[in-house]
């Protein structure tokens, strides 16, 4: 620790644990895919539903003609072809082409140079030896990494420093399936379709 | 993104119909491949999916959303 303590004072920062920084860029990718889920289902609701109170909503019904033609013969055996228009109402959720977008992948690459390790307890304050003469206590010692983030020694810059760090986060946005329980509901709509027919 | 060619099942013989909402904002319909059958967005209707078309793309530019062709 003591070692960790200078390393502090020369970086004028508290060192990285190792679990910090590969959580970090994870937590911000599934936030960010969190806020999006958000803002579609709020712009689904807000559009394609009406409440109607008591966190009741109801689709936006839009109606939609349906034209068939259908051959039928006359008294004098003349065929003749007419054309039947039908009307039905589909859910506006059927219609409006929705997209996800989310993060699909995140690279995290970089080198880290360990320069403290503690075996912390995650519960209790017992410590091995106390644990010892009770064999129904489990030990739950978490390792902890901390160490500085270095240079990669396969870069072969000359401009480079060896003091350069590098923690490089690549993030790959696109579009992803919609969600199973939106798919679902739409299946449901589109399945339960009726044509009535105009009078 | 509107682009995107969507299905519905065709209320007669549950065949898939393949339909644009831009195009179905314009007029025309769209055939079922099985029975012929061609559906079209009734003119009631028209200025509540424009409005919806219109607030997509407000929540496409927001959030940056494309789609690759």
């Amino acid at each position: 620790m003591e070692n960790s303590t200078t390393l502090e004072q020369t970086y004028g920062k508290q060192l990285p644990k190792v679990a910090d920084l590969l959580s970090a860029p994870l937590v911000a990718a599934a936030s960010a895919n969190s806020f999006m889920v958000r803002e579609q289902t709020r712009f689904l609701m807000d559009t394609c539903f009406v409440s109607k109170g008591d966190n009741r909503y109801e689709p936006v019904i839009i109606e939609m003609t349906l034209t068939k033609s259908v051959i039928s013969e006359g008294d004098n055996n003349e065929v003749t072809k007419q054309e039947i228009t039908s009307t039905f109402g589909i859910p506006l959720l059927t219609l409006v082409p929705l997209n996800s977008l989310a993060v699909d992948n995140v690279d995290i690459d970089f080198s880290l140079e360990i320069v403290s390790y503690e075996a912390s307890q995650s519960s209790g304050n017992e410590s091995r030896e106390e644990q010892a003469g009770n064999p129904n206590q489990t030990t739950t010692k978490e390792p902890v990494l901390t160490g500085k983030l270095s240079y990669d020694s396969s870069d072969k810059k000359e401009n480079r420093s060896h003091n350069a760090s590098k923690l490089n986060v690549k993030i790959h946005a696109g579009t992803i399936p919609l969600p199973v329980g939106l798919t679902t509901l739409i299946d449901l709509y589109v399945k339960s379709i009726n044509a009535t027919p105009n009078n | 993104m509107d682009s995107k060619l969507q299905k519905l099942d065709c209320p007669i013989c549950g065949n898939h119909i393949f339909f644009e909402v831009t195009r179905l904002l314009k007029g025309e319909s769209f055939s079922c491949p099985n029975c012929q059958s061609a559906i079209s967005l009734s003119s009631s209707s028209t200025t509540t999916v424009e409005r919806a078309m219109v607030e997509l793309e407000k929540f496409s530019v927001k959030h940056n959303i494309t789609t690759k062709k």
